[in-house]
């Protein structure tokens, strides 16, 4: 069972307060969605969750991260690694690489500095290349994908690293439809869902609606707010959330947000 | 298991190169020696003409194969720490320093053996200043971009100053002066001193080298698999600037070994750093032992700076790769 706790949680970013006091729990068998507007500061929590802005906490004594119990500065990069994976909002390719060998990247934390992977690690990550609808793409140089299929290269990398806590940057962005939903089908799966913690920058209300059983909302002033999904997600604070009037339309049992 | 045997072939095959292009580089030259006479004086050490060029020779083909070595482990290095695969070890402005203190000293006629110690001190210099003002007044943080305009800002600096130098070198200096700018190996013939910082810097490299092929990808999306990104950037600084100022120090400004080397590697399908580096090593130091081989016979009597030769053979060589990989996209 993992977890991810913040406990006071304050970020600034060049004077801006992004959140002021963030206190919330992470939990393996939940799927969390992060939402707000541009700008609200949700891939820095992301970073910061990520222990990948250190200086934040050190500049504000009174906020706390910790991961498994254990407090993030106190864990080195590669033990952290092993516990917690994020899959950032963009890449830089600039150097050549084979699809296979960026999809074996995501087990550098696994393995030992003269160690290359084994049968065993191809087998698994070509396993998580299918899964994503890259079967046969091996061989292919990462610069000539398209950026939908990089992105779900990301994934396999990211799910390569075998974390039991994953936190992803918009990770339906440059998807097309079906492969949004079957991205977001994959990783909130009853039998993924027993063994991971989830937390997800998400754009669409309605997928984070869909998929996700808790919310956390950044409003603009560095106020957030936290719970479930069924308790957070109404067409009041959503209009709040982004500053623009949201409604909810019911038709078929289905619920839908939308805009007027 | 095969791809680890096929590296292991690889390197196999460079070391093979390596050995055999220095033995070319024994065998030709102003007067062209047959193979027999070489191994007779390998076997027999003999006081003859022949043993005088063979000694020669071959200090002048070892201090081309550590300098070509310890260009390409360079270039590879700073690829990946700016990640940009169009530096090369002198895009920080290492070599610039190590020009002007070189300069300076041809210029004040100070004896050739002091040119080696003078050119060092210079491009350490140029080292200090590039660490200091890339990181900034207060400024914990560092980042590659802002290394590179540094660099590349304080390398115009020094090419200003050389100019400058030029400029009011009597005719006499001028000669030997634009050969040190160009490459040039017929200065120095004591290789040893290089060969043990190539080494060093290699052993030292390679136990970075796992690390690297996770930062070439992108810092945070290292710090993301577990690589202490900032303590790696700065061993990597470190690292490659010691092996540039090595290599200029001991031949002058040699150009697209460090460059087009990694590269050419890179081509072969290598991308893992732990083959990447040592390969790299091997191929610079044949390239240049063969560019040198070729400088000094190719209009022999008259030498020419092999920072022709590896430019001649470098320009379309890059040329080539760089058609190359547009039209993979």
């Amino acid at each position: 069972m993992a977890s991810l706790v913040t406990k006071n949680l304050k970020l600034q970013i060049a004077q801006r307060t992004l959140c002021e006091s963030l206190s919330f729990e992470i939990c393996t068998g939940q799927t969390w969605a992060i939402l707000g507007k541009n700008g609200a500061g949700k891939t820095t929590l992301l970073h910061s969750l990520a222990g990948l802005n250190k200086q934040q906490l050190d500049n504000n004594k009174a906020s706390a991260i910790t991961i498994n119990g254990q407090a993030i500065q106190d864990i080195n990069r590669q033990q952290l690694a092993q516990q917690l994976g994020m899959l950032l909002q963009d890449f830089q390719d600039v150097f050549p690489a084979t699809v296979l060998d960026t999809a074996l990247i995501g087990r550098h934390p696994h393995l030992k500095a003269w160690q290359w992977p084994d049968n065993k690690d191809i087998d698994f990550v070509k396993h998580l290349l299918k899964q994503m609808g890259l079967a046969g793409y091996e061989q292919r140089d990462i610069t000539s994908l398209s950026g939908g299929e990089r992105r779900r290269l990301g994934l396999v990398t990211l799910l390569g690293q075998q974390t039991e806590i994953l936190l992803l940057d918009e990770p339906v962005n440059h998807l097309d439809i079906a492969h949004q939903h079957q991205l977001l089908k994959y990783i909130t799966a009853e039998e993924f869902k027993q063994e991971h913690a989830v937390a997800m920058v998400l754009h669409d209300i309605n997928l984070a609606k869909q998929y996700c059983d808790h919310v956390l909302f950044i409003y603009d002033d560095g106020i957030t707010q936290a719970g479930t999904a069924e308790d957070m997600l109404n067409a009041e604070n959503l209009t709040e959330v982004y500053g623009y009037p949201i409604s909810k339309i019911t038709t078929d049992n289905k619920t839908v947000f939308t805009t007027n | 298991m095969v791809k680890k045997n096929l590296h292991s072939l690889f390197i196999a095959l460079l070391l093979i190169i390596s050995l055999a292009s220095i033995f070319i580089a024994l065998l030709i030259g102003s007067r062209t020696l047959a193979v027999d006479e070489i191994f007779k004086n390998f076997l027999q050490p003999q006081q003859s003409t022949q043993a005088l060029i063979i000694q020669l020779r071959m200090e002048r083909a070892l201090a081309a194969f550590s300098t070509g070595g310890l260009l390409a482990l360079a270039g590879a290095l700073m690829q990946v720490l700016v990640r940009n695969p169009l530096a090369d070890p002198y895009i920080l402005g290492i070599s610039g320093g190590a020009s002007v203190a070189a300069l300076l000293a041809i210029l004040l006629g100070l004896p050739l053996i002091s040119l080696t110690a003078t050119a060092f001190v210079g491009a350490l210099t140029a080292m200090l200043l590039v660490f200091i003002l890339s990181r900034g007044l207060g400024n914990r943080h560092w980042n590659p971009t802002r290394l590179l305009l540094t660099g590349v800002v304080l390398a115009a600096g020094w090419g200003a100053v050389i100019s400058f130098i030029l400029t009011f070198s009597p005719n006499n200096k001028l000669h030997s002066m634009l050969f040190w700018l160009m490459g040039d190996l017929s200065y120095n013939h004591s290789p040893a001193s290089s060969f043990i910082i190539l080494f060093v810097a290699l052993i030292a490299a390679l136990f970075l080298a796992r690390s690297l092929n996770v930062l070439i990808r992108g810092e945070q999306f290292a710090q993301t698999l577990g690589v202490s990104t900032q303590n790696l950037q700065w061993k990597l600084l470190l690292l490659a600037s010691l092996c540039t100022a090595a290599a200029v120090t001991q031949a002058g400004s040699i150009g697209f070994i460090g460059l087009i080397v990694p590269h050419l590697i890179r081509l072969t399908g290598i991308h893992d750093h732990r083959i990447l580096l040592p390969a790299s090593v091997l191929c610079g130091g044949s390239l240049l032992t063969l560019a040198d081989t070729l400088s000094r016979s190719m209009f022999s009597p008259i030498q020419i700076p092999v920072g022709i030769v590896t430019a001649l053979i470098g320009i379309p060589v890059f040329l080539f790769l760089l058609q190359r990989s547009e039209a993979h996209r």
